[in-house]
């Protein structure tokens, strides 16, 4: 007996106190709404993308975890309507009970969302799912459903991330318009800060590592960047369980940030734009922050985009607070955290120049160089296939984009160049301006990269007058057409192979995950496909052919774990598909190559027995003729 | 017993210069199973206090407490108070049957049969949307939910908004009934006085953010009454003076002379009988005339108030 009414005071508490499922149903009913508006375009979109398509099967869940701020806003309303927080307040339970009801009931939505989504695609994923020739169906109908449900796992789990982020604004906002803004503001921080160091870094000569990461790649690198980026998802892995789990950590963290603030919510604020004062003076000191970031980064372009968007924010301000006051007294406020940021990065950013811009190049530290002249000519510009095939005159700066590290040794070149650093930099201060495009229209501009003898790398941009330019294309160019002519002559000649490139996409039988990887072949691989190729009937040749979406939609998939897949060893490891990719190119001069167009064939043993057992021949040994060139020439594969 | 220590209660601005004080240091004992009523004009805080009250707002300063428990984020106490705010708001598309539903899980003293029985007094449909009720059957309908729900303290912010005399009476009868079965308290405000009249057991006018008077209902209608008096020829103040009988108001026309005095009706009625009076009336005198003299003896210019 006594248990027994233990037992209904414990139920009693956690009905006032955590979880009420009077106000969960209440939620519930307020969400259906808007759960239907989302429902049911996201289901017929699930319908038709699984019937017409294979590829991007997860659109549907996806769009769901894009549109789940529409949820929390709608389930946290009774934040921005003073009708509505009568009845929400007054009910008899905790701040915290309330919180956690009204997140659940929004959670709730969300899950079921996606879930009929999952549930809506899922008959028709057999449809069109490529089964490669001798697989099993049944098999690849299983792999293909797994796929999805982690890839809408995934997006669940970005659904409830936005949610989180999104619930910590509606707490600190009283209307729609504060709440969609500052989300857009936690949302962007992690892009404007990342932009911030991109535009400062791309103004300065970048240093790289080893490899070629540069300033904006180790920006990338950084944890915390990596957990704000987290909230777009978009470089990150979304493979591995680990990022699962930080996601849902991350949510967790926002879910807690949220709840902290909600307890101190005040029930009067709703209908105002900000939740208080405090909350309008945050959001414009992470306005103003976000754009002083920019500024900083940036004094070029970004400095005007900054200064329109302050007028837009007054002109917001204004009207959503209808008071004039509402903006000198957010002036303190903005002023400060301006100052502090010019402060914090500015300083960082003008000591970083200082010392960059005062150091001197000893050539004799240099051991190699790389040159990119940016100056495209316009006719071969046009032609959007060009990797980079720069034209001025007489040499092409680059053979080949896969030998696009191509390091030159020459010690005459290397000092022309450091003169020509040593020049342009005498003539500038620190934080003298530049463009920031790669692509730049400026033909003053030279990007040149020094190898150091003790491994360090670093970039240089800087402006040469053309008869130097000339001259530094004239050496570099010579000595790029010297490897090349090195190079092409462990290949047979040009003429028996029009087709110039030939690449193998495969996964062998041994790899847990599909796995992809691209060689280079050998060129007699595409003669002993042609031979075997034309030997087939019509109607096998168009299953072959794998059409340019699909293709890319293999290879896609297949570079999935593209670093995780090891390379068979042999032969006898077998492949479990195999394609192949022609790659046509129109030779415009000895050294200037322009793709045209490119065929995909899918492999299959029993068709093409012959070209198979190419293939599994000469993967090990297109893997030494590459490994032979990177060594030989110091490209790097990478 | 309901109390209320020293509340203020400010609504913050994005200029602090222009914050407002709705409450200033406001102190008040009701006490269990009475009718309480708030009075006063537009934007005295009344509907701020009432969500004070429920626990909607939190005081700056000040402490409420029921019965000695504090009401701020206390599911304990907010479970014996049922607010009906002014502006009414029910779940989307619902009618009166799920709203019932929602608030038998939201409180599990809600009374099913007493909902029924309200629901046929009032003569609601329950199962039809409430979005189509008129903003007096709305009212109607959120007084049957909140009067099922059997709670200790009612509180109703403009309670007779948009119902009809009948409806008046019934809503009133049915307060009676809360407060002599069960014991139950209620308050109600109104910017109007005289819709609380016959109600209210005590009242409190509010103004600038203070409670500006409080009396108990009976107490101020036994002292204070009102007399219709005729004689053959004109008296003037000074023998109505005379007698012992000190007029808050006095006024004449021809030989008939009406007056407030503050004294019980039967007494006043005594004294002037031992003059013979042509004509002797003792007259209704409604609240509103009531707090006009109580407040100008105070030295409140009230008619402002008092709408």
């Amino acid at each position: 007996m006594s248990e027994t009414s233990a037992g209904r005071s414990r139920k009693a508490y956690v009905s006032t106190h955590i979880f009420n499922p009077g106000l969960y149903l209440r939620g519930l009913i307020r969400l259906w709404v808007p759960g239907l508006a989302i429902g049911i375009p996201v289901m017929i979109l699930s319908l038709v993308i699984s019937m017409t398509s294979r590829n991007n099967l997860n659109l549907s869940v996806m769009l769901v975890s894009y549109l789940t701020p529409l949820l929390f806003l709608t389930a946290f309303s009774f934040l921005r309507s003073r009708r509505e927080a009568d009845p929400a307040f007054s009910a008899p339970v905790t701040r915290t009970c309330l919180y956690v009801t009204t997140c659940l009931s929004a959670l709730t939505v969300c899950v079921i969302l996606t879930a009929a989504a999952f549930l809506c695609t899922l008959p028709n994923i057999g449809r069109n799912l490529y089964v490669p020739q001798g697989a099993d169906p049944a098999a690849a109908a299983r792999d293909a459903i797994a796929d999805y449900a982690i890839q809408t796992l995934f997006s669940l789990c970005y659904g409830i991330l936005l949610g989180s982020t999104v619930t910590v604004a509606i707490v600190l906002s009283g209307s729609i318009g504060h709440s969609l803004f500052l989300t857009l503001l936690f949302i962007l921080f992690d892009t404007a800060l990342s932009q911030t160091v991109t535009a400062y870094a791309k103004r300065l000569p970048m240093i790289y590592t080893q490899a070629s990461r540069s300033v904006t790649e180790f920006w990338q690198n950084l944890p915390f960047r990596n957990l704000f980026s987290l909230i777009f998802g978009t470089s990150y892995s979304g493979s591995m369980l680990g990022a699962l789990g930080i996601r849902l950590l991350l949510a967790a963290l926002f879910f807690v940030i949220g709840w902290l603030l909600f307890r101190k919510r005040k029930a009067e604020n709703a209908g105002d734009p900000a939740a208080g004062r405090g909350a309008l003076h945050f959001t414009v000191c992470l306005f103003i922050f976000m754009l002083t970031a920019l500024a900083c980064g940036d004094r070029n372009r970004r400095i005007w985009w900054a200064a329109g968007a302050v007028a837009l924010y007054c002109v917001y301000l204004l009207l959503t607070t209808r008071r004039l006051s509402s903006l000198w007294r957010c002036l303190p406020y903005a002023a400060v955290t301006a100052a502090a940021t010019v402060l914090l990065l500015g300083g960082t950013f003008y000591a970083i120049e200082s010392v960059i811009f005062h150091t001197s190049i000893d050539a004799e530290e240099v051991e190699a160089v790389y040159v990119n002249n940016s100056w495209i000519p316009e006719d071969v510009f046009k032609l959007r296939q060009v990797y980079a095939f720069q034209n001025t005159g007489e040499y092409a700066s680059q053979i080949d984009p896969q030998y696009e590290y191509l390091k030159l040794r020459d010690p005459v070149l290397i000092q022309k160049i450091a003169d020509m650093i040593n020049k342009d930099k005498a003539s500038r201060s620190p934080g003298t301006e530049k463009s920031e495009t790669g692509l730049t229209e400026d033909p003053k501009l030279l990007v040149v990269t020094l190898y150091t003898k003790d491994g360090r790398s670093r970039r240089y941009e800087f402006m040469a007058e053309k008869q130097d330019q000339i001259e530094l294309y004239d050496l570099y160019g010579k000595g790029q057409y010297e490897l090349y002519r090195k190079l092409t002559s462990e290949l047979p000649p040009e003429e028996e192979y029009p087709c110039k490139s030939v690449e193998i996409g495969y996964r062998s039988v041994r790899d847990k995950y599909p796995g992809y990887k691209e060689v280079q072949s050998v060129p007699e691989l595409e003669a002993v496909f042609r031979e075997e190729f034309e030997t087939l009937d019509e109607g096998t040749k168009q299953a072959l052919a794998m059409r340019f979406a699909e293709a890319m939609s293999y290879g896609r998939i297949l570079n999935y774990n593209e670093y995780e897949v090891k390379m068979p060893k042999s032969s006898k490891d077998g492949l479990r598909e195999i394609y192949i990719r022609l790659n046509y190119q129109y030779q415009q001069s000895t050294n200037i190559y322009v793709d045209i167009y490119t065929l995909y064939f899918r492999i299959d043993p029993e068709l093409m027995p012959k070209t198979y057992r190419y293939i599994c021949a000469s993967i090990p040994k297109t893997e030494k003729f590459m490994k032979g060139v990177y060594s030989c020439y110091e490209v790097s594969p990478d | 017993m309901l109390e209320l220590k020293n509340i203020t209660m400010r609504f913050e601005s994005y200029d602090k210069r222009q914050d407002q004080t709705v409450l200033d240091g406001l102190s008040l004992t009701i006490p269990s199973g009475c009718i309480y009523g708030l009075v006063g004009p537009n934007g005295t805080g009344k509907s701020t206090l009432l969500r004070l009250i429920a626990g909607v707002y939190q005081p700056e300063s000040g402490g409420i407490t029921l019965d000695g428990v504090p009401i701020w984020n206390n599911p304990d106490a907010k479970r014996r108070i049922c607010f009906v705010p002014d502006d009414l708001v029910f779940g989307p598309g619902a009618d009166l049957r799920q709203q019932a539903r929602f608030a038998r899980t939201i409180n599990p003293q809600f009374d099913k049969a007493r909902f029924a029985e309200l629901t046929g007094l009032f003569g609601l449909a329950v199962d039809k949307p409430l979005r189509n009720f008129s903003k007096g059957m709305k009212r109607q309908a959120a007084i049957a939910l909140a009067l099922a729900g059997h709670p200790d303290l009612l509180l109703l912010d403009e309670t007779f908004d948009g119902l009809d005399p009948v409806m008046r009476n019934l809503v009133r009868k049915l307060l009676y009934a809360e407060v002599l079965d069960r014991g139950a308290t209620v308050i109600a405000a109104s910017h109007s006085l005289r819709e609380l009249e016959n109600t209210c057991d005590r009242l409190a006018i509010l103004e600038g953010g203070r409670v500006l008077y409080e009396t108990d209902m009976d107490k101020i209608q036994s002292t204070l009454c009102k007399v219709q008096v005729a004689f053959p020829e004109a008296k003037p103040a000074s023998f109505f003076e005379g007698l012992g009988l000190a007029p808050l108001s006095f006024e004449q026309a021809g030989t008939v002379t009406t007056m407030v005095l503050r004294m019980d009706k039967s007494e006043a009625e005594a004294a002037l009988r031992a003059v013979d009076p042509l004509l002797l009336n003792v007259l209704p005198l409604d609240l509103e005339e009531i707090f006009t003299f109580e407040l100008e003896q105070a030295g409140y210019a009230v008619r402002s108030l008092l709408v």
